[in-house]
């Protein structure tokens, strides 16, 4: 993932977030009050939440391999 | 033997201008009878008794300026005010120096009054309770810094309508503008909030919370 943080000014910054790297296209876009700390704090929260929301997207983690194997 | 006086066979006759003080004399129109010349003279007064008309004819060819005392009445020179009737065939231009106050008792009869309107320049359509875009829904984590409220990647265009329900139990979240930290509308614990937009007009809307973060589920058309 990776994602740009934008000062728009009058206390407006613009988080833009991209998954292209991961293999999926989604790119996402929000704003939050204050400046690139603001910003910042808020960019681990959006990509939660973007990953929740898409998560049909998203390749399934591979299972786990079971110990001891077969008998 | 005494001799007679003699006097002219003519003299002059004449009208005193009250104005200038000057004679004017008479003239003897082509028809034989005395005529004034109005032209020479400056003011003309006419003393007529109240209510009496008198036919006035005027030969202008080009309009005469009129300049009332004040745009609503006529006065005459005792001060008072006298009604004024215009016979005009055609309409006679009218400039007031101020935007007067006009009052028609009993109103205006209207009788060529168009069938139809035709606006041009009609604004955007307002929202109204149609959903127009298939409807988006999402989870959004409001916390203590005010974000953008959408439910999918970005804030839907032309949204219409966005719904809000505060999923948490026990954490109230703060709804409104940039500025929401201090002057948002709550949405206590299992409420909802309902925006409706001008689709034409993109209006973001932020929440925070004042505590403990908490899920709201948003939907938006």
């Amino acid at each position: 993932m990776k994602y740009t943080l934008t000062e728009l000014g009058d206390g407006i910054t613009k988080i833009e977030m991209d998954f292209a790297d991961e293999g999926v296209v989604l790119e996402c876009e929000t704003v939050v009050a204050g400046g690139s700390a603001e910003g910042q704090a808020y960019v681990p929260v959006f990509e939660r939440d973007m990953r929740a929301n898409f998560r049909h997207l998203f390749p399934l983690p591979e299972p786990e391999a079971a110990e001891g194997g077969e008998e | 033997m005494m001799a007679q006086k003699q006097y002219p066979r003519s003299i002059p006759v004449g009208v005193v201008d009250p104005v200038s003080g000057d004679i004017i004399p008479l003239k003897l129109s082509p028809s034989g009878s005395l005529m004034v010349d109005l032209s020479e003279i400056e003011t003309v007064q006419l003393n007529i008794p109240p209510g009496q008309e008198i036919p006035v004819t005027v030969g202008n060819a080009e309009a005469i300026p009129t300049k009332f005392l004040t745009p609503q009445e006529v006065k005459n020179a005792a001060g008072n005010p006298v009604d004024v009737n215009v016979a005009n065939t055609d309409p006679i231009p009218v400039e007031f120096g101020s935007a007067p106050d006009v009052v028609i008792p009993g109103g205006v009869a209207v009788t060529n009054f168009p069938s139809g309107f035709e606006v041009s320049n009609f604004p955007s359509p307002l929202t109204d309770d149609v959903v127009a875009v298939a409807p988006v829904v999402g989870e959004k984590t409001i916390t203590q810094t005010a974000a953008a409220l959408f439910a999918g990647s970005s804030a839907l265009a032309n949204r219409q309508l966005m719904r809000v329900r505060n999923l948490s139990l026990d954490q109230q979240v703060l709804v409104g503008p940039s500025t929401v930290a201090g002057t948002g509308f709550p949405v206590e614990p299992g409420g909802e909030y309902l925006f409706k937009f001008n689709k034409a007009v993109a209006v973001p809307v932020y929440a925070i919370s004042p505590g403990a973060a908490a899920k709201v589920r948003v939907m938006e058309a």
